[in-house]
């Protein structure tokens, strides 16, 4: 036998008959279900993907609803008036049309 | 896809086969025929991707892919020209688009390792080989020396040139003879 023809016989060599009927009838009915419920029986390659996916959702909502109870009110911290130095008066200066200038003096209790 | 069909006028199946019936009142609606038709290609549908791919699971999902394709697109076909060709371009679109999405290891069936060793180590040992050659290289080796179709015909599937297809073939022969000679010794050429 030549080369060639052995490599044929070779490169035809195939899996059971039983073993090839048994894989393209479950082939067969999963395509069937597809038909006649679209959303049924993914192809195998997506199950993992789509399963990983949901449940890293579900995680991270666990623990957005752990955490996220109700706080409480934060309380501002009171203003330090102890040893604090006299602020200097603030002086707002106005120069009117005629020239006049109108100085305001405010001082640290808001009083002109 | 008509270039396929062009190509294969002369060898289209003959008026009255069955399997044109069938896919006839399958187009027209009738669900049991549509089944019937599924049944009557799913093996061979599910044999050569399973020699494209290499893998039994991977097979079976592309399987089930190109049946639906073929469910949903049974009114494109025209009757009398061949339906194998059309059928086999599903098959190896869906084998192209299953390796882009999918990681693929080859895989020899429990089944057979159970109750067939010597069968076994030689799907192993043709497996190993194939899973050596480019998807090009493979797909044009198996149409042209297992299915038994001509370089035209394989090319117009494939949608290349027949001489690509015979070049793809030359250089998957000359692969695997050099990687099976060492378990066949009758692969090398005598001088």
């Amino acid at each position: 036998m030549k080369p060639d023809e052995v490599l044929q016989r070779l490169l035809a060599t195939r899996p059971s008959e039983s073993q090839v009927a048994e894989a393209a009838a479950r082939a067969r009915r999963r395509a069937l279900e597809r038909i006649d419920a679209p959303w049924r029986a993914a192809p195998r390659a997506w199950r993992w993907p789509v399963l990983a996916a949901a449940a890293t959702l579900a995680a991270c909502a666990t623990l957005l609803l752990w955490h996220g109870g109700e706080l409480p009110a934060p309380v501002p911290a009171a203003p330090s008036v102890v040893g604090r130095a006299a602020e200097p008066p603030m002086k707002v200066i106005l120069t009117l049309a005629d020239g006049t200038r109108v100085i305001w003096t405010i001082d640290g209790n808001l009083s002109l | 896809m008509n270039q396929v069909l062009l190509i294969a006028e002369n060898s289209g199946a003959a008026p009255g086969d069955p399997l044109e019936e069938l896919i006839r009142t399958a187009v027209a609606g009738d669900r049991a025929a549509l089944e019937d038709v599924l049944l009557a290609v799913e093996r061979r549908v599910y044999l050569f991707a399973w020699r494209l791919i290499g893998n039994p699971t991977a097979a079976e999902d592309i399987t089930q892919e190109v049946l639906l394709k073929l469910a949903g697109n049974l009114a494109r076909y025209r009757p009398g020209t061949h339906l194998w060709a059309w059928i086999y371009r599903i098959v190896v679109n869906q084998v192209h688009d299953y390796r882009r999405s999918a990681r693929i290891e080859p895989e020899v069936t429990p089944q057979v390792r159970a109750y067939d060793p010597g069968r076994e180590e030689q799907l192993r040992r043709v497996e190993e080989a194939l899973a050596i050659l480019t998807s090009k290289e493979r797909e044009a080796v198996i149409l042209l020396d297992v299915e038994g179709y001509s370089s035209p015909e394989a090319a117009a599937l494939l949608g290349t040139l027949a001489i690509t297809v015979r070049t793809r073939a030359a250089h998957a022969r000359m692969k695997l003879r050099r990687h099976l000679s060492r378990y066949y010794p009758e692969l090398e050429e005598r001088r």
